[in-house]
């Protein structure tokens, strides 16, 4: 049994990480079939992945878990920037022809005008209901540009219980109703079905749309969003809220929002199915989130962005 | 009733948890089940929905629940306890754990420099496939049938431009740089190179070259309808100019049904100006134009193979007819079989599971007497019902008729098994099989036509008769099944096993002169 | 790429329909991949076209 892991990609917050703290001392947090989460002392994860995962914010990509999988929970595992002990197992880590991914959003690209944007969430739209019922997407017969019910199958339990709350905290945002919608957000984090509950992937998409586009508020906006769903969801959800908060998403979310922010000539296909594939619903959820929020940005006006947060 | 299952500190991933949620509400009995993380709000529709138990107190969003509502005179909590067990250790397999994506774009991304699509979904929606791999630069392998005609243009016109091969509709064999796709053999590497409309007589033809000392540079498909009117040949004249072109081939097989007219024109073109010699088996073509052509005509697939190899060896080019062995010793192989006959047994029965095997069996065959058919030489000998017609019948199982809602029988040897029970009868004398080995085959197909021979003899044995078997395998050694012992398991049940389907055909039909005529 | 330029690759296969297919070629170590295949647009062929339409459209 070789003892060197082959490092096929790894975050750049974690390789910063490891570089200017190692070794990191942490805890076996949970197991997964393709994927281990190991906790830090701040309760920050640090995942492991193989090859049957996208890649996450302070991620590391391996060509496989197999000899590391056999290990208890609460254990220590201690992770530095060219090795890894787990299960009492010390291997070598070989980075050298790891890519680095930068989880963070290309700011620097150029936005689309607001047409562009509109357009970008007709297609985003056309695509979630060419998929059929999935999570959250359901509720697009409410709110998209056609009233027709096609491939939208009747609203599950879930879906019934917060389309209300849902669509409430939409407008609220769309009326730039900051200090409400954040109220209103109590009533949607940590709800549906998931490990990151539905409506969690779904404001991650809209916190991370709004830092996209460089909305004066997003930053107060998303921070207290984040500090409302500590104890109001699981852990591995809070993780993934704390990231987008700061316009760090799983890259299948980062390549699809970057998509629908930003100009190019990409098809929309390749990206939104490989979104698409994260989690059960969470693509689908997520995918929904960012309709929902261009479809805000097109409506908030420029006026009433100067007011609630100043 | 209304119970919960928690399980504290718990994480399942979000696929494991969906599976759960779907598996546990399609249980009998089960009204409804929710499936998921105790965070607040979770636990706040759990009361909306009048479901909340007490273990469900005290829980917090790291934590796992299930509730259910259920009719407890069909199942308990410990059923469905049970069955969440069962789920959580039942991982999701796909064939070998490796990821599958959702479509063709995102294979793309997977796995970077793929150059063919092997595409083999339903027949409707295999056209817009074939669309995406095309534009994508992918050459095309296409096993699905039920594509217009329409499609088949259209996509082939679009292949030409690009430079892309197009193989099919309904293409069932071809083997790319020594790779064999879908039904096909494993072959020596070698200077021949074949274009093939035809799935199981390319099958055949390379086959026999290989037992032949011969080997194959590339064998590119085309699909059963390419050498129509309306497709015109397309992908059969793509693939000769590939050959020509490649420095590795020498010689080239064109092996297709006859062509119609004007597209065996243009390959006759084709064949006369091409500087490799062409060896043109159009099963029952027209020999003198295909000579005329400067090409090699051919009496059967496995004198299309000796034609190729003696060409390639430089050897003198002759006609393999006849069966290959001495003439006394065939007379005593011939009486031997005959004289476990009685009288009253005068029938040929035929069972094929490749078409273009069962149809050369029928050109010859057809010839010597009447036989029924689905697959008929003319249009009074169709067999429209099966069932009690008698006298002598030869079946392409592979056929739709037979394969609606059935895997094919070069996959699963059920269908023919059936045939062999229900069509073999006391007045059988004669019963001639194919079996075909290679990738996409059965696993024994050989072993199932021992069994059902067994079966056979068995049941007729207890009225004192017994009957006639000959068969001919198409394989290699070098095929996933075993040829040796294939052909052994076959030879214990006293059939008759001849080198290639020609020299089965030829043998079937000696026999039956001999049971029809005395001679 | 044209077929001359086939016949110099090794052969990376995306096979789309039956597994066995697939299987057959990994048993041969051949770089393959299975998608996973639904029918595009769960098999609604007006969604289908529509979305055929938004990919020319880009």
């Amino acid at each position: 049994m070789s003892n060197v892991l082959k490092v096929v990609t790894i975050a750049s917050d974690l390789h910063s990480l490891l570089t200017k703290s190692s070794p990191l001392q942490t805890r076996l947090h949970s197991v997964f079939d393709h994927a281990i989460n190991l906790e830090l002392d701040d309760s920050r994860l640090i995942t492991l992945l193989d090859k049957h995962r996208q890649i996450v914010p302070l991620g590391i990509q391996f060509a496989s878990l197999e000899n590391l999988r056999s290990v208890e929970k609460d254990s220590k595992v201690i992770i530095e920037a060219d090795g890894i002990t787990i299960a009492g197992l010390s291997y070598q880590l070989d980075t050298c022809s790891a890519e680095v991914w930068d989880p963070t959003l290309p700011l620097s690209r150029k936005p689309r005008s607001a047409d562009s944007l509109q357009n970008a969430a007709e297609q985003l739209e056309a695509f979630m209901r060419s998929k059929g019922s999935n999570g959250l997407t359901d509720l697009l017969s409410h709110i998209g540009e056609s009233q027709e019910e096609q491939g939208m199958v009747g609203a599950n339990l879930y879906n019934e219980f917060i389309a209300d709350t849902l669509f409430d905290f939409i407008e609220l945002l769309a009326a730039s109703n900051w200090k409400a919608a954040v109220l209103q957000s109590k009533k949607i984090i940590g709800f549906g079905p998931g490990l990151t509950p539905a409506c969690d992937d779904f404001l991650a998409a809209i916190m991370s749309v709004l830092v996209a586009c460089d909305i004066p508020y997003a930053p107060s906006f998303n921070s207290q969003i984040v500090s409302m769903a500590a104890g109001r969801t699981t852990s591995v959800s809070l993780n993934m809220l704390t990231h987008a908060v700061e316009g760090r998403l799983p890259r299948p979310y980062q390549q699809l929002l970057a998509w629908a922010v930003f100009e190019t000539d990409l098809d929309l296909e390749a990206i939104a199915e490989a979104a698409y594939a994260v989690g059960s619903s969470s693509g689908a959820d997520f995918s929904f989130g960012l309709f929902c929020g261009l479809r805000i940005l097109s409506r908030m006006d420029e006026t009433i962005m100067e007011g609630e947060f100043a | 009733m209304i119970k919960s299952v928690i399980r504290k500190n718990a994480y399942y991933d979000s696929v494991t948890l969906m599976l759960i949620s779907r598996e546990l509400s399609k249980m009998p009995g089960v009204e409804e089940v929710l499936a998921g993380m105790a965070t607040e709000l979770n636990l706040e529709l759990v009361e909306n929905l009048k479901m909340v138990t007490p273990e469900l107190d005290g829980l917090g969003p790291n934590d796992f629940f299930i509730s259910a509502k259920f009719d407890e005179t069909q199942t308990s909590i410990e059923a469905l306890e049970k069955k969440f067990f069962e789920l959580l250790n039942d991982k999701k397999s796909h064939s070998d754990g490796q990821y599958q994506p959702p479509t063709l774009s995102s294979a793309l991304n997977h796995l970077p420099g793929a150059n063919l699509a092997q595409i083999s979904v339903p027949g409707k929606y295999a056209a817009a496939e074939v669309e995406d791999a095309l534009d994508a630069g992918l050459h095309v392998m296409l096993f699905s049938d039920n594509v217009s005609i329409e499609d088949e243009l259209r996509l082939k016109q679009k292949a030409v431009e690009k430079g892309l091969l197009m193989m099919g509709p309904d293409c069932g064999t071809a083997i790319i740089n020594g790779v064999p796709l879908c039904f096909a053999n494993a072959i020596r590497h070698g200077k021949i190179g074949v274009v093939g409309a035809s799935g199981t007589g390319t099958q055949e033809v390379t086959t026999q070259l290989h037992k032949m000392g011969g080997g194959l540079s590339q064998v590119i498909g085309t699909g059963g309808r390419d050498l129509s009117e309306a497709i015109g040949g397309l992908m059969m004249i793509q693939g000769i100019e590939a050959l020509i072109a490649d420095p590795e081939t020498e010689v080239i097989v064109l092996i297709s049904k006859p062509p119609s007219p004007s597209v065996a024109d243009k390959i006759y073109a084709i064949a006369k100006s091409s500087p490799k010699p062409v060896v043109i088996d159009f099963i029952g073509g027209n020999a003198e134009a295909i000579r005329a052509a400067g090409a090699y005509p051919c009496l059967s697939f496995e004198d299309a193979a000796a034609k190729a190899v003696a060409l390639l060896k430089g050897e003198k080019v002759k006609d393999i007819d006849g069966i290959n062995l001495p003439e006394t010793e065939l007379e005593a192989i011939i009486d031997k079989a005959v004289a476990t006959l009685k009288p009253d047994q005068t029938d040929f029965l035929g069972l094929y599971t490749g078409g273009t095997l069962a149809d050369e069996a029928m050109k010859y065959l057809g010839e010597s007497f009447p036989i029924y058919s689905n697959i008929p030489l003319s249009p009074e000998m169709a067999i429209e019902h099966l069932e009690g017609v008698h006298g002598n019948i030869c079946l392409d199982l592979g056929e739709d008729q037979f394969t609606q809602g059935r895997p094919h029988p070069m996959i699963d040897p059920q269908t023919r098994t059936e045939f062999f029970v229900s069509h073999v009868d006391e007045k059988t004398a004669v019963l001639l099989v194919d079996v075909v080995l290679g990738y996409g085959s059965h696993e024994d197909p050989a072993g199932a036509v021992a069994d059902s021979v067994a079966e056979i003899r068995q049941r007729l044995g207890k009225v004192g008769k017994q009957i006639v078997v000959v068969a001919s395998i198409t394989g290699t050694e070098l095929d996933p099944q075993d040829l040796a012992s294939s052909t052994r398991k076959l030879e214990e049940q006293g059939i008759l096993v001849m080198p290639s389907n020609a020299q089965a055909v030829r043998l079937a039909d000696r026999i039956m002169q001999k049971v029809l005529k005395g001679v | 790429m044209a077929v001359k330029d086939l016949f110099k690759q090794e052969l990376k296969i995306i096979n789309m329909g039956l597994e066995s297919f697939y299987k057959d070629l990994r048993s041969q170590n051949v770089s393959a991949v299975q998608v996973d295949w639904k029918p595009k647009a769960g098999g609604n062929t007006k969604m289908a076209s529509l979305l055929g339409k938004l990919k020319k459209n880009q």
